[in-house]
This record gives structure tokens, sequence and C-alpha cells, in this order.
């Protein structure tokens, strides 16, 4: 076994179960398939984008491509093949300075996530970012890369958040993130919970599950997590500004003791 | 200025790989169904011998037919239903079609086929039928984009019912659904006997 890498761990959060990350670490089996027969899609940019684990020379960016986001086979839609992404990072949300970009796999084994590690960024510096495949482009990110070490930080505003059952409350303070407008955003877990409400009917809001199974495969971690970002107020939170997020008890199965 | 606007779209092209087969049965007529099981309704027959445009296929219930026992079904949007590919000369056992959730319209059942019920995507709407005497109301719970949902589609006729609902889903949007039965309120029903539920696309 290999050294465990926070940042990766981290990402686990941020992305939370839709497996390893990175198609960089995956078996080469899983990359086979070429893109030359990949089926056309629906636009797969349901999941919208996001942004984290910030570095004075990097930050690492994230999507999903899912047409069919609550499909509870967890593959969000997508036909058994590889698609091409295409990145981009730049200075300006109209993309007209690009910095970066690059182009990826997308391969069913991650269920179609993709996560890239740019290097070389310029350290507290705001970047805009945005992904393309099969003829869709993602929703505009905003991210933030951290200061230089040691660098003099005259103000860092940051939103805190956490516990976010489905069940039990919309997203709309998020709404109140985004109108804060932060450098970061961090939270501190169950950014879903692996069954659904235990309240009665009137505690809770007219929203439900999906699928409500108990989350016990994969798939299921997929279809929840697929479904909580569908959120339009959870989407822009993450557009706004760059995550850190780590896992609490509820994500993982019967509130694991610790 | 490096790569202005880089990331053209390429014009969208939405998901379309329809398959051709030929209806191969001992030579009566064969069921195409509203969803893809034996149990669920009947709605028309289909002649030997036809041939047929599979849009896309699901798995649902055994069917022995001529070319063996399988759980594989086809969605036929001509027919209006789906027919058991067992009974269906497609030059393949296994899948020629894309998985159903591709936008030409589907099908489903709640466990027993009690509820039934079909997405128009052509017009978006959705069309809920209540087959049994149980006592329960058919209602589809369907979600949207955006974290919206579940909404209802209520069928409370009674047996033999038809409800027919116009529900707002964007061109190209998809609604993902369930079809349950339960007893009928304006506040949030108890969801019985669900089917898996599939994400289908307004056109």
């Amino acid at each position: 076994m290999g050294q465990v890498n926070r940042r990766k761990v981290l990402l686990g959060g941020l992305a939370a179960v839709t497996a390893t990350a990175a198609s960089a670490a995956l078996p080469s089996w899983a990359n086979a398939r070429t893109t030359a027969a990949a089926p056309a899609i629906h636009d797969p940019f349901q999941l919208g984008v996001a942004s984290g684990d910030p570095l004075p020379d990097s930050v690492v960016l994230w999507t999903r491509l899912a047409p069919a986001p609550l499909d509870p086979d967890g593959f969000g839609g997508m036909p058994d093949a590889t698609y091409a992404v295409d990145w981009e990072i730049a200075n300006d949300a109209a993309f007209s300075s690009v910095v970066q970009s690059g182009s990826v796999s997308a391969v069913r084994a991650s269920a179609h996530s993709v996560h890239i590690e740019p290097a070389g960024l310029q350290p507290a510096r705001e970047y805009f970012y945005r992904f393309k495949t099969s003829g869709y482009i993602s929703p505009v990110g905003r991210t933030r890369t951290a200061p230089a070490a040691g660098a003099a930080v005259n103000q860092l505003k940051y939103c805190f958040t956490s516990c976010q059952h489905w069940e039990e409350g919309y997203y709309h303070a998020y709404k109140g993130v985004v109108a804060d407008d932060p450098d970061l955003v961090l939270f501190l877990g169950d950014y879903i919970y692996e069954k659904k409400s235990g309240r009665t009917a009137q505690e809770r809001n007219p929203r439900s599950l999906a699928v409500p199974d108990d989350a016990t495969t994969l798939a299921l971690y997929r279809a929840r997590h697929g479904q909580h970002k569908t959120d339009a107020d959870l989407q822009a939170a993450h557009a706004i500004a760059p995550w850190i997020v780590v896992f609490d008890d509820y994500q993982t199965r019967q509130r694991t003791t610790v | 200025m490096a790569a202005v606007g880089a990331l053209v779209a390429g014009g969208a092209a939405e998901a379309s790989a329809a398959a051709s087969g030929t209806v191969k049965t001992a030579g009566d007529p064969l069921n195409v169904r509203r969803a893809p099981t034996a149990s669920a309704t009947a709605v028309k027959t289909v002649a030997n011998g036809a041939a047929v445009t599979i849009d896309c296929q699901t798995t649902g219930s055994s069917v022995t037919g001529t070319y063996g026992t399988g759980t594989l079904w086809d969605y036929v949007p001509a027919l209006g239903g789906y027919i058991s590919d067992t009974y269906v000369f497609t030059n393949s056992d296994g899948r020629v079609a894309p998985d159903c959730g591709v936008g030409s319209g589907s099908g489903q059942c709640s466990d027993t086929c009690a509820g039934e019920a079909q997405y128009r995507s052509s017009d978006s709407h959705f069309l809920v039928y209540d087959t049994n005497a149980d006592g329960y109301s058919a209602v589809v719970a369907y979600w949207l984009k955006g974290g919206a949902g579940p909404f209802y589609v209520w069928n409370s006729g009674g047996e033999g019912t038809k409800a027919d609902k116009a529900v707002s889903v964007p061109h190209g949007g998809w609604v993902f659904y369930k079809v349950c039965v339960a007893n009928y309120t304006t506040a949030k029903p108890d969801l019985q006997s669900c089917s898996d539920g599939i994400t289908d696309f307004a056109a």
C-alpha cells in the first residue's frame, strides 16, 4: 500500500463517494475502451462543478458526467463507454484569457467523475474554470488559490457549513453563502446521510430521496450523492469558491463509532 | 491572448441509436405491454413477422419465447409499449439499443402492476393507470432538475381508469419517476410498492 495522500482523502469528501476520482489512478483496463464508440448523450453537466483543497499553486477541479443523475444504478445515465472531457482555467469568467487547458478521460469505473489537479497556478489568485464533453459546456466555476506560504494576508473570508440532510431542510442558506462571496467554504461533514430521515412527515420538508434505501453499496452512495448535487443552491455555492471538506459519521454506514 | 473561447459547443447531439428487429412467434400475434413485465397490461398486439424499430432496451420479467428465456424487453414507440426480446430477431442475444431512458418515452409498473404509468416525452405527459380494485390510488412520484421533488400525478379514479396530466419539463430536460400505489392525500403520501424508477427526457 502506498502512502496515504491527504489531499486525495479530502477529495474523497468533496466528491463524496464517486470512487477514486483521479483517472490516472485507475488500472489500465479501466481506460481500455476508446471514445470513438461513445454513444451520444444528453447534457451531462447536471451536477454542476466544484473546486477544493486550494494550494498556492493548484486547486482541485471536479465535475461528473450524469445526464440522468438520480438513476438507482449510480451511473447517472452514462453509457458504458469512455468520454473525453476538455477543461479550461482562465483569468476571467468570459474565458478570454485562458491560462491552462487539457483533456482527460471520464470512465465508467469512476462513474464518469472528473478530477483535475492543475500545477503552476499563481498564489492567492482568482481563477475561472469549465469543462466540455460531447458538445456540451459545463457551468463556469470560480475558485481561488491559497496564499503563498508565509505571505501576509489581510483578510480571509470563509463560510462554514455542515449536516445537510436532504429531507430535513432546504438548502436556501447556500444563497447566503453565494451572497457573502467567500474566498473559501469549509464543510464539516455529513454532506450526505446514509439513511432517510427518521423525523415525522410534519417535521420534514417536502423533498424526499429518490432512492431511499439505506446506502450500503457504491451504486446507492453514488445515487445519493448525485441527488444532493442536483440542488441548484448547493451547485451555486460550489461554483463560487473552493471548498475544504471532511467526513462525519452519517456519511458512512450506521453512524460508525470512531 | 491565448485560446479565446476554446471550448466551443459542437452542437448537442441527443441520444438516438435505434435498432431494428423482426417479431418472430409460432404464428400468434405478440402482446405489446405498457411496462417491461408480463404482468403489465397488453395495450395492443403486433403480428408475427412485423418489422419493429427498437428505441431502447431494459430488463424486466423473465419470458420464454422463440429465442429462449430472457429478461430483456424492447421499447417500440410506434407500438406504444414493450415487447419481450425473446420474440424478436435482432441478430443478437445481447443489447442492440441503448438502455431505456433515452427520451423517447417509457413505462413502469408498481410491484404487481396494480399501478402503471407511461411518460410521453413528445409532449411531456404522464399517463397513470389504475389496474386493480385494491383500494389504493395509482400515483407517479417524479423529481426534476435543480433538486425539486417529488411531485405527484394521482389517479384516484379506481380500477380501469386513466389519468393524463401534462408536467412542465423543459425541452431536453430530465424527469426521474417512480410508479407506486398509495392512499390519496393532499399531503405527503406514504408510497407503496414503487417501481425502481427511471429517468426520461422531454422532447
